[in-house]
């Protein structure tokens, strides 16, 4: 049981492992599997966009490309929903964009851990998000910013409906945007490890070995959806990113 | 003299017919990017389908959510259980709703703005 119990804990690949302890003044600071991969995304990252830019080719080599189609597709993104304005952004939104995508993408190769499984990592990021949009906000607008919550338009009546309505589906921002990412990484890598269980369980059973192959036909299938929802829901977060920091910019719309 | 004039005619025209490719050539370009952005929405398939859907279930959940625990939260510390539980968790179903009717006239909103 205990040999068995590995192949059928589609639970196990979130553990957090602890590598290196650290306890700074009382806090768990402690170096583990996530904050590897994290690293890890960093690094990769870090070498695409340095290594990438850092010839400056007129015909670009394949680094390059990547570099800059990376780069084309932010911008155009940031572009199209938040206006010229919103390139100041474009920093932030970049980081965001890509840490997201390599998270998914490494965490798509057997035996890495998925950092964006994690959902104190995802809500991490879009509370920063959604602090940002309120600080940015409030520091451009001053309380010309709140006029986000209320709609033009409305019988008086109504109004004060309308201001809670907005305030909470406000509020449910970042909470909406943590989950889907968490939520579409968790799903997708449980039900990878699940088919995967099943290969394995059937062709240990005797005559049923002959239904193994198609579980893991499902697999294959499956590993090229997860590539695609890897790349949508890094889009989504990226552009949710943009769409929340146009309100900061254009309150009132 | 004569040649002169003649000449300026004739760069006066070409400017001319040049500035009208160039129009013609920007129209062409920019109905090219419109068309091609359209596509791009409408045209990812399973995939974009799958990932509207579950904007759509996590903007009415997170909306619901965020209700009840704030009506909730308000009810303990006012100490007026079930009023506020009852009434935001109501305003966090319309505003789960309103979310989603955002994400549905979205695009065209924003057309037409």
């Amino acid at each position: 049981m205990s040999e068995a119990a590995p192949v059928m804990d589609p639970i196990h690949q979130f553990h957090i492992k602890v590598l290196a302890p650290l306890s700074i003044g009382g806090v768990d600071a402690s170096f583990t599997n996530a904050s590897l991969f994290m690293v890890v995304i960093l690094a990769v990252i870090a070498f695409l966009m340095i290594v990438g830019t850092s010839g400056e080719h007129i015909i670009p080599n394949r680094l390059q490309t990547l570099a800059e189609m990376a780069y084309e597709f932010v911008a155009s993104m940031i572009r199209q929903t938040a206006g010229d304005a919103g390139m100041r952004f474009f920093p932030f939104v970049f980081s965001v964009f890509m840490f997201v995508f390599f998270s998914n993408l490494i965490g798509l190769i057997p035996y890495t851990f998925t950092v964006t499984s994690q959902i104190i990592v995802t809500f991490a990021f879009s509370a920063t998000i959604i602090l940002l949009v309120l600080g940015y906000g409030f520091y451009k607008h001053g309380t010309h910013f709140l006029r986000l919550f209320v709609p033009s338009g409305v019988s008086p009546l109504l109004l004060p409906f309308i201001v809670l309505i907005e305030i909470i589906s406000f509020a449910a921002r970042p909470i909406s945007l943590s989950v889907r990412l968490f939520g579409n990484m968790l799903a997708g890598h449980i039900t990878l490890k699940i088919f995967g269980a099943f290969v394995v369980m059937l062709a240990g059973a005797g005559a049923y070995a002959l239904l193994a192959p198609l579980p893991f036909i499902g697999i294959i299938l499956l590993t090229a959806f997860e590539l695609l929802v890897a790349f949508l829901q890094a889009y989504v977060f990226a552009i949710l990113t943009c769409v929340y920091l146009n309100d900061a910019i254009h309150p009132g719309h | 003299m004569q040649d002169k004039s003649d000449d300026a005619d004739e760069l006066k025209a070409r400017l001319a017919r040049l500035a009208n490719d160039l129009q013609a050539q920007r129209g062409a370009v920019d109905d090219e990017t419109a068309r091609k952005a359209e596509a791009d929405l409408t045209d990812k398939g399973l995939g974009q389908a799958m990932s509207l859907g579950f904007r759509v279930l996590s903007e009415f959940v997170a909306g619901t959510v965020v209700g009840a625990v704030l009506g909730w939260q308000l009810d303990a510390w006012l100490g007026t259980s079930p009023v506020f539980l009852i009434l935001f968790l109501g305003l966090g179903v319309a505003a789960g709703f309103w979310n989603v009717y955002r994400l549905a006239v979205g695009p065209q909103g924003r057309r037409g703005r």
